[in-house]
């Protein structure tokens, strides 16, 4: 359970940080790779989708502005992010993002609640990969189309205003239901806030229903992943030693059946991959699955561990 | 009879030599009309290489006629700046460069006949401008108080600053209360002015709108101005970058002289006035029902 124990603590800590540390004098910054949402008024530090698209740092910025030393401060942005990303790779997400813990909670909730989790067929399931890529490219285009060809201003954060649904759901955490509200300004707004009201409905069911349901969409999980080649961190799997009994498929949020069906190749980091863990600690063979960072190892999947954590559950329960 | 014909001759010829003159003096008091009052309108910002701004301000009169008045009369501008240190969050104070009870001249130019000013930030900085001038036996006074974010760690901006002055003891000056309202002015909120001048007592403040009168405001029995300028669907459909601009006016006669103090409110469109909580509730609500009733019929048993 150490390992579980260990994702708990860190998820907690690092929600209670990013959630309410800027009232504490606590900064990460605007260029995390995770879900800290600027919109909570006293967070310890933004999400750099916001940044991406923004006008100060982002590619909304004219062209005149990106000559100038705004310019050098957007690229400075981007380089911490990639810094991070590079650095950490998936633990962002699976250890570290305060919207995630949220997912987290409502799966504890619903298997307090004795309700199954809701399933996706196959091909329903590999169709939605394309979601986040489409989401990607959103909040690529229309800032750039606001920047160089006209966009009306209305348009801009075009996935944290419409999309997002840490938007109108992060900051209740913090008592504001402002971002619940529609915007009635004009046509544009009550479209966005519409959008984003309705999404955020549709997936605080869907997390509800499905562990980590809408980091099944989420475009950071595929910038993240873009990095996974240079990245120090490392998923391995030893193909010989495993015996396809199936468990990462089964204990993985994600359901990524891609750990379980691989048999040549040793990186399994997938770009579902939340880097959770749960596979790892799941897997009964000795050191098939591995967590390494550069050449240390992180942790491994060894027989003992599952046996310690089955003894130890057959007590609790 | 010669005599009584030189006399209607005489008379004839000073009648045409008097319409003569009040045609000439006419015309040259035209030309040197005073303007009913000035205002300072915000111009083009430009972003400097080194990220600083750079904003452009234009001398602007209710009529056409300013740049031929101007003619003898006698234009200043004076500014000053109040900066937040990047260290804190406390409010806006006398940026530490700037004397506190002194202004910089700025200095007005001509750009095809108009006249302007251009005032550079490196930083994010609260701008004051006034702009004073007389015109015949009439005192002009523009205000204006808004923010300016200029990017940069350095400029030459000390570079443009003109020496240390005050402004004139007896101008009357219109200012905005100090407010948290006053960092992003918009629409709906109520903005409090104090006229301060020989004639303190003046009654009435005009709201103008492109030199369209809009309204006149009644001072307060406790001396304060309040106007709370209205919802724009223009500025509304614009975008939240869009501003306008509203001219506070007071017009007051003292001791001879004619004084017209204007204040420059830039106006952008309500941020929080046209949400609307109940109805992004209820579609909330709708919403969860609406997913959780379908996911409830169309979902697959499956593990906990």
């Amino acid at each position: 359970m150490m390992v579980t124990k260990l994702r708990l603590i860190t998820q907690h800590v690092m929600f209670f940080a990013l959630t309410y540390g800027g009232r504490f004098g606590i900064r990460f910054g605007h260029s995390l790779p995770c879900f800290s949402c600027p919109y909570v008024s006293g967070c310890g530090g933004s999400c750099y989708l916001m940044a991406l698209q923004g006008n100060w740092w982002g590619l909304q910025m004219s062209t005149t502005d990106m000559m100038t030393a705004m310019g050098l401060e957007s690229l400075a942005h981007l380089g911490i992010f990639i810094l991070l990303v590079i650095l950490l790779n998936k633990f962002w997400c699976g250890w570290i993002c305060p919207f995630g813990v949220v997912q987290d909670w409502l799966t504890y909730l619903r298997r307090r609640l004795a309700i199954h989790e809701a399933q996706f067929r196959w091909l329903t399931r590999d169709r939605l990969k394309t979601v986040k890529w489409i989401l990607l490219a959103y909040l690529l285009i229309v800032p750039l189309l606001i920047a160089h060809a006209g966009g009306h201003y209305d348009l801009h954060l075009p996935f944290c205003r419409s999309i997002c649904p840490a938007k109108p759901l992060m900051p209740l955490f913090v008592g504001n239901v402002r971002h619940l509200a529609l915007d009635f300004t004009n046509a544009v707004t009550l479209l966005f806030t519409i959008l984003s009201v309705t999404i955020a409905g549709g997936m605080l069911v869907g997390m509800f229903f499905k562990e980590r349901f809408f980091c099944l969409f989420c475009p950071m999980l595929v910038l993240i992943h873009i990095f996974r080649k240079i990245s120090p961190v490392r998923f391995e799997k030893n193909v010989d030693g495993c015996i396809g009994c199936g468990n990462c498929q089964c204990m993985c949020p994600m359901d990524i059946r891609a750990v379980h069906e691989q048999k040549t190749d040793k990186n399994v980091l997938s770009e579902d991959c939340l880097l959770c863990m749960n596979c790892t600690e799941a897997c009964p063979g000795d050191e098939v699955l591995s967590i390494r960072f550069f050449k240390w190892r992180l942790f491994a999947s060894s027989r003992n561990y599952v046996a310690r954590r089955f003894a130890q559950r057959q007590r609790l329960s | 009879m010669i005599c009584r014909n030189l006399t209607w001759a005489a008379l004839f010829g000073i009648g045409i030599f008097a319409s003569a003159y009040g045609l000439v003096f006419r015309t040259a008091v035209a030309g040197t009309e005073c303007p009913a009052y000035i205002w300072i309108d915000c111009g083009e910002r430009i972003r400097e290489k080194n990220g600083s701004l750079t904003q452009r301000y234009h001398i602007r009169s209710s009529g056409d006629t300013l740049p031929d008045c101007t003619h003898g009369s006698d234009f200043q501008a004076f500014y000053r700046f109040f900066r937040r240190s990047s260290s804190s969050k406390k409010p806006y104070r006398f940026d530490r460069a700037f004397p506190k009870a002194g202004y910089f001249q700025a200095v007005i130019t001509r750009d095809n006949g108009e006249l302007c000013l251009d005032i550079n930030s490196r930083t994010d900085t609260r701008i004051e401008l006034y702009v004073f001038g007389t015109c015949g036996r009439k005192k002009l006074l523009a205000h204006i108080s808004h923010y300016l974010f200029g990017k940069a760690s350095h400029s030459d901006e000390t570079r443009t600053r003109g020496p240390v002055m005050q402004l004139p003891a007896d101008l009357p000056r219109l200012c905005l209360h100090p407010s948290c309202r006053n960092y992003y002015m918009q629409t709906g909120q109520t903005y409090r002015f104090n006229y301060s001048g020989k004639d303190a007592t003046a009654k009435t403040m005009s709201i103008l709108e492109n030199h369209k009168h809009l309204a006149d405001v009644a001072r307060s029995p406790s001396g304060i101005f309040e106007y709370t300028p209205p919802h724009d669907p223009q500025l509304d459909r614009a975008g939240p970058h869009a501003f306008k601009e509203t001219v506070a006016l007071v017009e007051t006669t003292t001791s001879g002289w004619d004084y017209a103090t204007t204040y420059t409110l830039l106006l952008n469109r309500s941020y929080l006035g046209h949400l609307r909580s109940l109805p992004g509730l209820i579609l909330f609500g709708v919403t969860i029902l609406t997913f959780v009733v379908g996911v409830g019929c169309k979902r697959r048993p499956g593990r906990k």
